[in-house]
């Protein structure tokens, strides 16, 4: 069984690289088919002279094959070229704005973790009852609303006519509530949706027919056997939320002028700032893929069933 | 007629009937029934008129193994989850259902149990069996964690289970139907209870195992009452004292298991029995009534089994017949009472 985990545990790593490996390789073909990047940097009217040297100094003269290399083997040392702009490592610009991104996708996230749940097992707990039903509704308008709307929205209520909570920046526990609350609304709602559906779901099963014939209390139940079960599909969903959380932020933090790093990359893809949009892009990629892993961790873990059947 | 009762005494139930009744715990004959149920109609919420189960009436005691045999959309299920008190909230339960003359729902839940066919689609496939155990012990008793690992180690031992801390650190899928089934019994006897319910709990095992469970029910039983669903008439035969025939929602026949067999008289039940192979001998075709289970919407007034029935009267098409002793045996026929 151990020796079993082991082997899963380890093809589980392996995949993962093998990804990671692809998506930086993704990223390389599609910032050589986005167009020259010396036209790019140069502009239309450069010279030929200037292009041709520009073109060796970034070594886009040598074949494509050991630009490729040089680029993999800048990556693994960490260097991901210097920014136009800020002159500077492009991965040091883009890790500098990640502590204030890391506080608001936490806060958001944790907020729609425990509504979403929480919403979703009393929508499926109690189906018809008034806490069922707004929790139902409030997915619909929750999904329904885009982020950008809601930001304007909850900045015209609580900034503008309450004057409660600043429109923008980074001051502060209370320049955080109204972004952590936009950016949490949707995925609250998707979480919530999710959470009924696989709490349903196990509250439906035979197992549960069965305990209750025990004459086991159903609070008991509903923790120890439903939420077990129905943890799974709301991990998968909680890793997705995750996963994106580094560039899903990009919209909510433009609105409410919150400098991180999806602030960083509408600006930068504005001042064409190759390597700090490549290395968010390379950053978001591997979150993305560090989280699945992580969630395909937690299914072993969840879920007994599937330690014994690799699949 | 007489050919078809003749038949039901082939091979091999003449040999089981020899020792079939001897041996068997003495049923408590005066005390009052553990399970007595007069009247139960079960019909849909939605269409009172749609009857899944009608004016069913039967009684079990202390000791006693009944076989409920049926075809599938008999009312068998429906029967065991009226008992259980866990039907549908779409059905409606009319008539009386008392445990030890005490009305449902006025009973301790933990007075019955029950045991099913699939028994892993009933255990927590996510939690091992040690917990799902000692959860039911520790409601049940009210012990402490570690007095209820003793107890849920003690069950498993009652149920033939010979490693039971090896066993209670598993899954479900981990074992097999046949563990699995021993388990889903031991949390059934953690409840103590006074009747048991076993809806198929053979059906899906091998020959092997599942005489095992049925040698571990026959010793359970001396301490309560076993309602013992199947469709299997050589184990309905060979273990139980009464069988009941239940066909499209009504008991047609009631009786003890060796009349039953040797002189069934409802003609369904005559065309249940002929329908079973012969073990030995030469082979013969077997017989079946034509037509097939009247779905409940298309039940009509008259007797369920009459569109299939070779000896039916008038009054068959017009007037359900209710449960008459004839003999031994309780049977609903026109042309019995006579």
């Amino acid at each position: 069984m151990r020796r079993n985990t082991q082997k899963i545990f380890a093809s589980k790593i392996a995949r993962a690289l093998v990804t990671l490996v692809l998506m930086v390789t993704s990223v390389f073909v599609l910032m050589r088919c986005a167009g020259d990047p010396v036209t790019v940097l140069l502009g239309p009217d450069a010279t030929a002279d200037m292009r041709a040297a520009y073109s060796g100094e970034l070594g886009l003269d040598r074949p494509i094959l050991a630009q490729y290399l040089a680029y993999l083997h800048n990556i693994v040392r960490g260097s991901l070229g210097v920014s136009y702009v800020y002159r500077q490592d492009a991965l040091g610009v883009v890790l500098s704005h990640l502590p204030l991104t890391l506080i608001l996708t936490c806060s958001a996230l944790t907020l729609a973790a425990v509504t979403g749940v929480a919403g979703g097992i009393a929508a499926a707990v109690f189906p018809s009852s008034f806490i069922g039903r707004a929790c139902t509704i409030g997915t619909v308008v929750g999904l329904c609303v885009p982020s950008f709307f809601l930001a304007i929205v909850l900045m015209l209520a609580f900034s503008i006519q309450l004057n409660w909570l600043p429109t923008g920046g980074a001051e502060g526990w209370r320049s955080l509530v109204l972004p952590a609350i936009t950016m949490a609304a949707a995925s609250s709602a998707v979480l919530a949706r999710y959470t009924r559906v696989a709490v349903r779901e196990a509250l439906d099963s035979r197992y549960v027919l069965a305990a209750l014939a025990r004459d086991i209390p159903f609070w008991r139940i509903l923790i120890h056997h439903v939420l077990p079960n129905a943890a799974v599909p709301i991990l998968t969903i909680l890793g997705l939320l995750i996963g994106g959380a580094v560039t899903g932020s990009t919209v909510v933090e433009t609105v409410f002028s919150w400098p991180g790093i999806g602030n960083l990359f509408v600006t930068s893809v504005g001042n064409r700032d190759v390597p700090v949009v490549q290395a968010i892009v390379l950053l978001a990629g591997t979150a993305m893929i560090m989280t699945n892993l992580a969630v395909d961790l937690g299914y072993t873990w969840l879920d007994p069933r599937s330690k014994s059947s690799e699949t | 007629m007489d050919q078809t009762s003749s038949h039901a005494l082939e091979a091999p139930y003449a040999r089981t009937l020899e020792h079939g009744s001897a041996g068997r715990p003495a049923i408590a004959a005066g005390s009052a029934p553990i399970l007595s149920i007069t009247g139960l109609t079960v019909v849909l919420a939605e269409q009172p008129e749609t009857r899944l189960l009608d004016a069913v009436q039967f009684e079990l005691r202390k000791g006693e193994f009944f076989a409920l045999v049926g075809e599938s959309g008999s009312g068998k299920s429906v029967l065991c989850s009226a008992i259980m008190g866990v039907a549908s909230s779409e059905l409606r339960c009319l008539g009386d259902i008392h445990i030890e003359g005490r009305r449902l729902s006025d009973v301790d839940r933990r007075q019955r149990a029950m045991i099913y066919q699939q028994p892993s689609l009933y255990l927590n496939p996510v939690r091992r069996i040690g917990f799902q155990l000692r959860e039911t012990v520790q409601v049940i008793d009210g012990l402490s964690k570690k007095e209820a690992s003793e107890r849920a180690a003690d069950l498993l031992r009652d149920v033939g289970i010979n490693d039971p801390n090896e066993t209670m650190r598993k899954y479900p899928h981990e074992m097999s139907g046949g563990m699995n089934q021993r388990v889903m019994i031991a949390m059934a006897l953690a409840m103590k209870p006074k009747l048991l319910i076993a809806d198929e709990p053979t059906s899906a095992l091998d020959v092997t195992t599942q005489k095992q469970i049925l040698d571990l029910l026959e010793q359970l039983r001396s301490a309560m009452a076993i309602l013992f669903v199947t469709h299997d008439l050589g184990i309905a035969l060979q273990r139980s004292d009464r069988i009941g025939v239940l066909y499209a929602g009504q008991l047609v026949e009631i009786g003890r298991a060796d009349l039953t067999a040797r002189t069934p008289l409802h003609p369904y039940t005559r065309a249940l029995f002929s329908a079973v192979p012969p073990l030995s001998g030469r082979p013969r075709r077997l017989h079946s009534p034509a037509g097939s289970l009247p779905e409940p919407t298309q039940r009509q007034a008259g007797c369920n089994f009459a569109s299939r029935c070779s000896g039916t009267l008038d009054i068959c098409q017009h007037t359900r017949p209710a449960l008459q002793g004839i003999a031994q045996q309780l049977v609903a026929c026109h042309n019995l009472e006579a």
